[in-house]
């Protein structure tokens, strides 16, 4: 079990499980804090933009070159911008903090 | 607001609507009527990853099976609207039942066009629009079968490069001179049926199915010129039409589908439609359009829960649609118009393109393959509809954001 904290945009806070394999987007979209993901993880839509906080931004592999492209046209992109169907969870994730992004 | 919200068709944009309305802090009641039995779920990697194997059919559903509940979502399954009454507010359910509203939504989508030929009911015929059809055509696509595919869309596009990868021998009939033709420009078609033919796909353009052939399952086809393809399985994907029929004698408004303004209001008060069944204006689009994608039911499905909610928020996004080919992704923002220039782009990459359509100086749509970046400079740039300076685009090197 991997335990994920979550601040939404109104900036409250949450504690979500989700298991190793798991896309991070996936578990975000089960919970109503505006995470559209609307391509359904195909790294084609950015809505799915979440920040990480910086020590656990250099836990995940680097972003590839497409969601890279997808990234640098967000208005709300920031350092630690990652796209969440992008990242798979594994257990040395537990107690990963993620904020979710606003809508573009 | 405490109103009683019916949404018939539990698919892409029906869920978004109840989803919405509950964002939206809708306390009402929401009662989602749908006629297949799964829980909702997304059609895209039906012809791609369910087709492959690469995903187990949960993978698609939208949301867990106790979402409902937690969002005190009402889910009537394997349940299909048969009447719509306005005057009195209520829609008839096929087991007899009546639900009443007080806002409803049209979501029914839309079903694939069905072919006439002899031999049309033989086993191994099939179409794909569900679940349950893409898992019956994957349990099919064993290593070697034959597959002829009637229709060069994006289905049947997506489904040969699928069973290529499942070592299918694949066929495509298609009537027009060039596949995919209804949605993308020239080149997106040469570019795509090229990589098709590398991996061994074959096609007859201009060429129309006359007849499947076999005693009790299908084991040949016949083309309109004599030619006769061997094969185990016909897949017919001609395109879809929305599904209307529930709606006959309700007296709304409809075109080839239902007439929607871009706060998904129909011309009926309290009733609205949103995704493959609507027909939509839209500021970006000439005329009404019916726009088959995830974009737009979700767009639409929003626009019509804000207007439930009495907070209304018009569909102004850039349409957009995505498609998956071997490793092809083909991604394009906004409608060419048919007066449109076509100028083609320099992606700075291998095995890619981009091209745009452009008229009176504005980006009115962008088509790419494997360039995520000018894709999405184009999309914002079709939806900031100002005049383009095309000649800063007239050097070697030259990216299309820089024209943002
Ligand atoms: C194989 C396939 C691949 C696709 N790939 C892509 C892609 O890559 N990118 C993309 O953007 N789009 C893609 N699409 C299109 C996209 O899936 C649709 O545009 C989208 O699903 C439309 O959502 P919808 O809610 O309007 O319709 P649907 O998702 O079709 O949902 C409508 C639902 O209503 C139900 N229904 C119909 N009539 C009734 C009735 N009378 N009573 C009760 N229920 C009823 C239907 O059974 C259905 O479940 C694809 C579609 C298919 C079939
Ligand atoms: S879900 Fe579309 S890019 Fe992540």
């Amino acid at each position: 079990m991997i335990r994920i904290g979550v601040t939404d945009l109104g900036g409250a806070r949450h504690e979500v499980q989700a298991n190793a394999g798991d896309r991070l987007m996936e578990v975000l979209r089960e919970y109503d804090w505006g995470v559209a993901a609307i391509c359904g993880g195909m790294c084609s839509c950015a809505t799915c933009h979440v920040f990480l906080e910086q020590d656990w931004f250099d836990r995940f592999p680097e972003a590839d070159y497409d969601e890279q492209d997808l990234l640098d046209f967000l208005d709300h992109r920031a350092p630690n911008s990652r796209l969440s169907c992008q990242l798979t969870l594994e257990p040395e994730h537990d107690g990963l903090q993620v904020t979710l992004a606003p809508e573009e | 607001m405490g109103e009683n919200v019916v949404i018939i068709g539990s698919g892409q944009a029906g869920l978004q609507t109840a989803v919405s309305l509950r964002q939206l802090e809708c306390a009402g009641a929401i009662t989602l009527v749908g006629r297949e039995p799964h829980l909702p779920y997304q059609r895209p990697p039906l012809s791609k990853q369910i087709l492959t194997g690469e995903w187990e059919p949960a993978r698609c559903l939208l949301r867990h099976a106790e979402f409902y509940a937690e969002h005190d979502l009402r889910l009537l399954r394997d349940r299909m609207a048969t009447q719509l009454n306005p005057a009195h507010r209520h829609v008839l359910l096929d087991d007899g039942t009546t639900l009443d509203y007080d806002a409803l939504v049209i979501c029914t989508g839309a079903r694939p066009n069905r072919l006439r030929f002899p031999g049309a009911e033989l086993e191994g015929v099939c179409y794909l629009r569900t679940l349950d059809e893409a898992q019956a055509l994957a349990a099919q696509l064993q290593p070697g079968a034959a597959l002829t595919i009637v229709g060069g869309g994006f289905i049947g596009m997506e489904v040969a490069a699928s069973a290529r990868s499942r070592q299918c021998r694949v066929n495509i009939i298609e009537s027009q001179p060039r596949v995919m033709q209804r949605s993308v420009l020239e080149p997106v078609s040469n570019f795509l049926q090229a990589r098709h033919e590398q991996r061994g796909v074959a096609f007859h353009l201009q060429e129309c199915l006359s007849a499947a052939h076999g005693d009790r399952r299908v084991e040949s086809v016949s083309l309109d010129d004599g030619r006769r393809i061997a094969t185990d399985l016909l897949l017919v994907a001609v395109g879809v039409r929305p599904d209307l029929e529930w709606l006959e004698g309700s007296g709304i408004e409809c075109g080839r589908g239902v007439h929607v303004d871009t706060h998904g209001r129909t011309s009926i008060d309290g009733i609205y439609a949103a995704g493959d069944v609507a027909e939509t204006l839209h500021p970006l689009l000439p005329g009404r359009q019916v726009l088959e994608s995830v974009q737009n039911a979700v767009s639409q499905g929003k626009a019509a829960a804000a207007s439930i909610a009495g907070r209304p928020q018009p569909y102004t996004e850039v349409p957009w649609f995505w498609s998956e080919q071997y490793h092809y992704r083909f991604q394009m923002a906004g409608l060419p118009r048919p007066d449109d220039e076509l100028v083609s782009l320099d992606t700075g990459q291998p095995d890619s393109l981009c091209l745009l359509s452009v008229g009176g100086e504005r980006l009115h749509a962008v088509q790419c393959i494997n360039s995520p970046q000018d894709y999405m400079a184009g999309r914002r740039l079709i939806g900031l509809a100002k005049p383009l300076a095309l000649d800063r685009l007239d050097r070697p090197g030259a990216r299309l954001k820089e024209l943002l």
